[in-house]
């Protein structure tokens, strides 16, 4: 696999279960499951299933992730271990649906972005979002809540803009990429922010 | 890669905004996920006692297929010596006491006879049967067996042929065509670089050796390909264009596959055949008659 990003770092997950430790119990595993639901569930939709599809697939994945833990086995990145279950279960739904499973370039570069930045899969992103989005230019803030958030079409938002057809795809395509990276800032400073003591 | 890397973030910012829109939100699953796993486990732990089942099922089936076995096989007829007695045996109506313990079947021989050695040799040596066998090289496959029996029962064809033409059996014949003739040049293309003298083999009427090689059919060929050895198209090196004859039989008769080596007379034409775009043969051969060479 070409890497143009940093190697990935194992210790991407947040509450790494030991896995020497199989007394552990319920109670770290519950902690597990509740610490990694979401990222997974999120992993899932990257890849490219759909909200129902990537629910059952992040359940079954997390009962076959305890079954590993059940016979013993060390399993040295959880995270990282789940996501390739999870990934690995993906394609055989969808060979079993005889749809197009992810390409395996795209599965790489989604467990790129999973293991580099982390941040962007938590549930923090969605408070870095909103924050971002409230320090947009009023225009792109507009455009971009109209299409993505309210769920308008683009002709009604450059009706409403008084802009044309190329006009609105411009200011969409500003807008999103000022937004990323006001998030991908918010981020960097919360972790940062969240490293000192 | 960095445009994919790119669509993969993009991807991220309209999942973000999906979220955040309340479409599609991620679910709180730990409970569910926490009765499933215990399901799972309450069923792994009652696996053993059913491989346990399962293992008696199959002991019990194989007891049943030897008890049935055992049976089948056992003496009917008290009369019937039990010595060499096993399933499937025909009944023995003669009663023979034997003693002796039945001897080990030989195992089949592997290596060939050895050669017969003619009158003609005039050796000595070659009565005596306690010489070594004659051994094939290291190798030796039954694919190469077959190919050197192959070229012995074509070069014997040819001899016969050979004596028959001499013995006259062919009038208006003086000698046949050897493969060797037709396919004495490099085929490139069609008819280029084809030597004036196998030019002038054309329209004329012509003895031929061969072993057929069926197109389409095997029983009542209307046409076969006739080639100089069956080791080159079955496990070898096909033969060129220029190394088959398509006979083509008389409108209204036909022949059968024959393995032997076979005797055809004909017209011979020589013109490019092609079918859907490529050449399938050069050389034709209008049969008058076809038999096996024996």
């Amino acid at each position: 696999m070409t890497s143009l990003q940093p190697p990935r770092a194992e210790a991407a997950s947040p509450t790494p279960i030991p896995a020497d430790d199989r007394t552990a119990g319920s109670a770290d595993l519950a902690a597990f499951i509740r610490a990694q639901q979401h990222t997974l569930w999120r992993h899932l939709r990257l890849l490219g299933a759909d909200p129902d599809e990537a629910d059952d697939l992040m359940q079954e994945a997390f009962v076959r992730f305890a079954e590993h833990q059940r016979r013993g086995e060390r399993i040295a990145a959880p995270a990282a271990f789940l996501r390739g279950i999870a990934r690995n279960l993906l394609i055989a739904a969808r060979r079993r649906a005889r749809r197009q499973p992810p390409s395996a370039e795209w599965a790489d570069a989604v467990e790129q972005l999973a293991c580099t930045e982390p941040s962007l899969y938590g549930d923090a992103r969605l408070d870095a979002l909103r924050r971002c989005l409230l320090r947009l230019p009023e225009r792109a803030r507009l455009a971009i809540e109209g299409v993505h958030v309210e769920g308008q079409t683009r002709a009604e938002i450059a009706a409403q803009l008084g802009l044309g057809d190329e006009g609105i795809k411009s200011l969409l395509g500003r807008a999103r990429q000022l937004l990323r990276q006001c998030i991908e800032r918010t981020l960097a400073a919360t972790a940062r922010g969240d490293q000192k003591p | 890669m960095n445009d994919r890397w790119e669509a993969v973030r993009e991807r991220n910012l309209d999942l973000a905004l999906e979220e955040l829109s309340g479409r599609a939100t991620p679910p709180d699953r730990t409970a569910t996920i926490l009765q499933r796993i215990g399901e799972a486990e309450r069923r792994n732990l009652g696996l053993p006692w059913r491989h346990l089942g399962a293992a008696a099922t199959v002991l019990l089936g194989i007891g049943v297929t030897f008890a049935v076995a055992w049976t089948r096989s056992a003496p009917t007829d008290p009369r019937t010596p039990v010595a060499g007695a096993h399933a499937g045996m025909a009944p023995v109506t003669t009663v023979v006491q034997d003693p002796k313990p039945t001897p080990p079947a030989k195992p089949p021989k592997t290596e060939p006879a050895p050669p017969r050695v003619g009158k003609a040799t005039g050796n000595p040596e070659a009565k005596n049967e306690s010489r070594p066998k004659r051994e094939h090289p290291a190798g030796t496959s039954s694919e190469d067996l077959r190919a050197a029996r192959s070229a012995e029962a074509m070069l014997a064809a040819e001899r016969t042929l050979s004596k028959w033409v001499l013995d006259g059996k062919f009038p208006g014949i003086k000698d046949r065509i050897d493969f060797a003739d037709l396919s004495a040049w490099t085929y490139t293309k069609g008819l280029e670089g084809m030597p004036p003298e196998v030019k002038a083999l054309a329209g004329k009427k012509v003895l031929m050796t061969g072993f057929m090689l069926p197109i389409d059919e095997v029983d009542d060929m209307h046409e076969f390909l006739l080639v100089q050895s069956l080791w080159a198209c079955c496990y070898g090196t096909p033969p060129d264009i220029h190394g088959l004859v398509r006979c083509v039989l008389p409108e209204g008769l036909t022949t059968d596959h024959h393995f032997e080596p076979m005797c055809i007379v004909g017209t011979l034409q020589i013109s490019e055949t092609v079918r859907d775009g490529y050449c399938i043969d050069i050389y034709q051969l209008n049969v008058e008659s076809v038999r096996p060479i024996r």
